[in-house]
């Protein structure tokens, strides 16, 4: 009995070691992370609302004492508001911070060395296309050509991913439509010329 | 009567007649076009791929445009080559032969007063 709660204690205690261990390396982490992306622009933008919010702390308060509250209360609001300043907005930022390092961390790992489904509609179409021997191959490709490149430049202004896929998508089912008609009549006016001849 | 004469130069509509006009004086290619114009017309008048190349089919077809394959690498994921477009003697003809209906058309309507 004593051995397996000696035991049990042991493992509790290795295990409130390891998350103690895990909170410090996190903390670590966060607080490496905050401090890279502290120096820059964010930095300058929390400076200047803690600055706002210090300034506005000493207007109220005058105001308020001007207005006739007790200058106990007044100092007890704009008190609230440096405590605002000095502890939550850090605070908040450093939770945007991080949660934007996380974020994109994130996105680069979902996307890289990934084919995106617009790609492979098109890698499939050309493959459908050219394989025919078909002239429409010859006649269309520069259509395609100068989607891919629509798709490329749109994604190299930084338009969002989901609304270049959408265009490319709508763009690709549109040439697909067109070179099948153009097809459909090609074949129909052989048909036709053979049913003549 | 051309009435009805697709070959007609007056019988080009405005998205055949913006295209002569964006590659009269050198060659481009589609997406090149396609920006010409809307950037030409602030924004107002945009033409989708799938009115261009239409289009350009037709123009080639008509003798007014000629086309050459660019020399650039193909795209990486399709393989599909560049195009560009140049305007013929007809075509400019075409051109010519629409901005003189135009004057002509401006001159002939009297000024207000007038009997």
């Amino acid at each position: 009995m004593r051995r397996t709660s000696r035991r049990r204690k042991n493992r509790l205690l290795r295990k409130m070691f390891r998350s103690c261990l895990f909170l410090l390396k996190a903390g670590f982490k966060t607080a490496k992370i905050v401090l890279k992306e502290f120096i820059d622009y964010l930095f300058f933008i929390e400076i200047i609302l803690n600055g706002i919010l210090l300034a506005t702390a000493s207007l109220l308060w005058y105001f308020l004492v001007a207005s006739g509250i007790s200058q106990n209360v007044a100092s007890a609001i704009s008190q609230n508001i440096v405590f605002i300043a000095i502890i939550i907005v850090p605070i908040l930022f450093s939770l945007f911070i991080f949660a934007r390092h996380t974020f994109s961390k994130k996105k680069q790992k979902l996307t890289r060395g990934k084919t995106s489904g617009e790609i492979k509609l098109a890698q499939w179409m050309t493959q459908t296309i050219a394989n025919q021997n078909s002239t429409e191959w010859e006649e269309y490709q520069d259509w395609l050509h100068d989607i891919m490149l629509s798709r490329q430049q749109l994604l190299d202004v930084k338009c969002p991913r989901w609304q270049v896929s959408l265009i490319t998508y709508k763009r690709l089912g549109v040439f697909w439509v067109v070179v099948g008609i153009s097809k459909v009549k090609q074949v129909a006016t052989s048909i036709c010329d053979r049913i003549e001849s | 009567m051309a009435q009805g004469n697709k070959d007609d130069p007056l019988n080009l509509t405005l998205t055949e007649e913006s295209i002569l006009n964006t590659i009269l004086f050198r060659e481009r290619y589609g997406l090149e076009i396609m920006k010409a114009i809307a950037e030409a017309s602030k924004g107002r008048k945009n033409i989708g791929f799938s009115s261009l190349y239409p289009n350009l089919r037709k123009l080639e077809q008509r003798g007014f445009v000629t086309s050459r394959w660019g020399d650039e690498t193909p795209e990486e994921n399709t393989g599909a080559r560049r195009r560009y477009y140049q305007i013929t003697g007809s075509g400019m003809a075409a051109v010519n032969q629409k901005q003189e209906y135009i004057n002509a058309l401006q001159h002939l309507i009297p000024a207000i007063g007038e009997p």
